[in-house]
């Protein structure tokens, strides 16, 4: 009776994964779009994620319509209470977004751009660190209107700046994955900065946050559930070392991009596991907070048949668009032939200390 | 007026919701340009159609990106300032959306990428393919986001229970609502024309600057033969939605014509300025029984007035009104166009009549204005409901602090303005510098066009 709200439920939390890891990795490139020397190198970071952007953010359509369908009461009084977060985390989209096309079409202001791009980049996963530090901490449900009083606490920061870093980590092994010669060495050095960014703060969050949140504190610490998280916390230490380890020296260029996605989705199982079963920490669970059964249903088949579809026609976008991304070979929407012959050329011209291996 | 939370979440939601449709509009005509020209050069291989496509593709993902950048913001904007839109009304037009991102969203996102960047990657059928799904995604866009508005304008196939809640008992009954089928038919058209005279004018600012003949012949002569036929459809779809909506929101057609009294033979009111209060129209030009055989389709027909209802549940007359006879206006002006453009045609002279050019050039924005008037005369006609004869518009707002959503209005519109700022920019700058074409026959010297002779003295100075 209630495994139709539980499946919506995984369903939602699958596609606000996959948004985190798939947009994790395009504002991640955006993160560390200014930080890159030349225009030459922003202009390959670019090119990397231009056609899959709109695809990866498409999933955080998807989990917030998913999440309107199946818990409308969850939708409805969850950004209500985040009114301000949420419009921020939009506004910066907005930016983003349309620094793709503006900036291949500029001449003059590919400067300003780089700038929308980039603080687009940083403050969207600013301010989503800061929604999720905000759940973590508990949405009270009030009657009057809401965002009367403005505090900015120290934790949903935390959060913020954990989001920004953990984006980071995700964006510099994409582009040790999509790209090559300087721009991948860009990835590689960056990659080490990110890593130790996210360590420092992830441990610190993870230190806090039961110090913080009592209601934390007894899902991490009681049996059988401790089990659990300890079994994640020694993954993530293994994970989070073979990365390390990976960023200069592996077997392939994919290796750091899957070991930042293993991270990712052992630090996602955490996150779930300490909110369950609430779809508003800690007052109304999931059960609590779903719509209709036959409107779940409704959405259900719907997804059951779809989604794979849709998996599959994602997926052949990334093959089509496999490989290294060229190096102004295809502008956005511009000339469209690629010059024959750049790919190989490009592939002689890497440095051979990046060979180690 | 007072700026209280519920009228700043009205204006900023209008806004944002105004301000987006203009740009699946422009995706839903473009992308079905772009997809006869694909076809186009598939079956005839002329260079001309490919240029087209990719200078076509090129503006398209202009547009696009503004659809998506603002179309993001309305899927979170519903829960952020419409929270008891949302718990209400959540099971029914929830899975709507939902379905939208589903089927729409993800099939425009994985294949826009292809469309745009594909070509030389990916087989020549294999693109004609993206390009047909991004179109059809546009298109199924617009099928799950209408259904969930016309149910909220006729609403049926679910029940408000006990606990002030929706609930859905026939599905099929709640997206093929009584007014959807119009509606989206209507809206399809409408965005298909939209299209059609963007082209139209970017061909006819070729041949005023005389750049690209042969490229700018074709598009506008695929635009004209379009136009030709959709305009008249267009007209025919129009009064068809009327007579819906006379039957199921006759509030909404009495504040349209500013009919404050039932009657029979009611005069068609050209112009008048409509008084709320006095419930009275001033200065009315009116033609009589005019009004009962266009809406009625008879002499004596009856149109219910706004007197009805309690002045309470009277939508606001004059901002319909007004906004309706912008769209009807507009829709004559671009019928006139396009019955003109047949006649130059038919005469041979289509290529070569510059104030004909230049008439299309100031024409092609005004299928936006015609499409957000619409809009607004459908979505003001509607109040003060929400959900039609239901659910109040006050009832569904956040209880936010003003301040709050203030302080996001003023951001919203800063922004958007400069993004209309740079996509103009760049969208003026991409047809300036021409498509990258493989086919460069200018025009002839300027000795051997005899026909352009026939330009009338006024605009010989054109450019």
């Amino acid at each position: 009776m209630m495994l139709p709200i539980y499946l919506a439920f995984a369903l939602i939390a699958l596609a606000v994964l996959l948004y985190v890891l798939m947009d994790g990795w395009d504002l991640g490139v955006g993160i560390l779009f200014l930080i890159a020397a030349r225009e030459q190198e922003r202009d390959e970071m670019m090119e990397s994620i231009a056609p899959f952007w709109d695809g990866n953010e498409t999933w955080l359509v998807f989990g917030g319509v998913t999440l309107f369908a199946a818990f409308p009461s969850v939708y409805a009084l969850t950004l209500q209470a985040l009114y301000l977060p949420v419009m921020v985390m939009l506004f910066a989209l907005v930016f983003r977004g349309i620094s793709f096309e503006f900036r291949s079409h500029s001449k003059y202001s590919k400067t300003l751009w780089n700038w929308a791009f980039a603080l687009g980049s940083i403050v969207a996963a600013f301010s989503q660190g800061m929604i999720l530090g905000k759940l973590v901490q508990g949405v009270q449900l009030q009657h009057g209107p809401y965002g009367q009083t403005f505090t900015i606490t120290l934790f949903p920061l935390l959060c913020g700046i954990a989001m920004l870093s953990g984006y980071a980590l995700l964006g510099s092994a994409w582009l040790i994955y999509k790209t090559d010669g300087a721009t991948q060495t860009f990835g590689r050095e960056v990659s080490r900065a990110a890593w130790i960014l996210t360590m420092a703060i992830f441990t610190f969050a993870c230190v806090w946050t039961p110090l913080s949140v009592a209601e934390v504190a007894k899902r991490w610490f009681t049996l059988p559930g401790a089990l659990l998280f300890i079994a994640l916390a020694v993954a993530l230490v293994v994970a989070s070392v073979a990365f390390w380890r990976s960023i200069w020296i592996s077997q392939s260029d994919a290796r750091p991009l899957q070991l930042a996605v293993t991270m990712t989705v052992l630090a996602f199982i955490g996150f779930a596991g300490t909110i369950w079963p609430y779809a508003i920490p800690y007052s109304i669970s999931i059960v609590e907070g779903a719509g209709d059964l036959a409107s779940i249903k409704f959405a259900l088949v719907g997804i059951v048949v779809v989604l794979p579809v849709v998996l599959a026609y994602q997926l052949y976008a990334y093959r089509v668009f496999g490989g290294k991304a060229h190096e102004g070979g295809v502008s956005y929407g511009a000339s469209m032939p690629l010059r024959p012959g750049i790919h190989a050329r490009r592939t002689h011209e890497r440095e051979p200390r990046l060979h180690l291996s | 007026m007072t700026l209280d939370t519920i009228t700043l979440s009205r204006l900023q939601f209008a806004f944002t919701i105004g301000y987006h449709i203009i740009w699946p509009a422009y995706s839903i005509g473009i992308a079905g340009f772009i997809v006869l020209l694909n076809a186009l050069w598939l079956r005839t291989g002329k260079a001309v159609y490919q240029d087209l496509m990719r200078f076509w593709i090129r503006l398209f993902a202009l547009g696009f990106v503004m659809g998506v950048v603002t179309g993001v913001v309305l899927s979170y904007e519903i829960g952020a300032n419409w929270s008891g839109f949302a718990r209400v009304t959540g099971n029914v037009t929830g899975p709507l959306f939902m379905y939208e991102a589903l089927t729409a969203f993800f099939l425009e996102g994985g294949f826009i990428g292809i469309v745009l960047f594909g070509e030389a990657r990916v087989g020549r059928g294999v693109h004609f393919f993206a390009c047909s799904m991004v179109a059809v995604g546009t298109l199924l866009s617009a099928f799950w986001v209408l259904a969930a508005n016309s149910w909220m304008q006729t609403p049926q196939g679910a029940i408000l229970g006990k606990d002030k809640v929706f609930h859905v008992d026939h599905w099929a009954r709640v997206i093929f609502n009584p007014s959807f089928p119009y509606r989206f038919a209507h809206m399809v058209c409408a965005s298909y024309i939209t299209g059609i005279f963007v082209v139209a004018g970017v061909s006819a600012i070729f041949l005023l600057r005389k750049s690209n003949r042969e490229f700018a012949e074709t598009g506008l002569s695929l635009a004209m033969w379009l136009a030709l036929f959709l305009v008249p459809l267009q007209m025919f779809l129009g009064d068809q939605h009327g007579q819906n909506t006379r039957q199921y929101q006759p509030m909404k057609l009495a504040a349209i014509e500013a009919c404050w009294d039932t009657a029979r033979s009611v005069p068609l009111t050209l112009f008048a300025w409509p008084d709320q209060k006095a419930a009275t129209n001033l200065w009315a030009i009116d033609i009589p029984r005019l009004g009962s055989l266009i809406l009625t389709h008879s002499w004596n027909g009856e149109i219910r007035g706004l007197k009805q209802v309690a002045s309470r549940d009277r939508p606001y007359v004059p901002i319909v009104f007004f906004a309706f006879r912008a769209m009807v206006g507009i829709g004559l002006v671009l019928f006139s166009l396009s019955i003109l453009g047949a006649y130059l045609r038919c005469r041979g002279h289509l290529f070569t009549q510059r104030w004909f050019h230049i008439a299309l050039v100031m024409a092609s924005p005004l299928s936006f204005i015609a499409i957000i008037s619409g809009w607004i005369v459908t979505e003001a006609g509607r109040q003060p409901w929400v959900v039609y004869g239901v659910m109040r518009t006050a009832e569904a707002a956040s209880p936010l602090v003003a301040a709050n959503v203030g302080l996001t209005a003023i951001l919203f519109t800063i922004v958007y303005a400069s993004l209309l700022a740079g996509f103009l920019w760049f969208f003026l700058r991409t047809i300036i510098q021409g498509p990258e074409s493989s086919v460069l026959s200018d025009f002839p010297p300027p000795s051997a066009r005899g026909r352009m002779r026939a330009t009338p003295e006024l605009f010989k100075g054109a450019p």
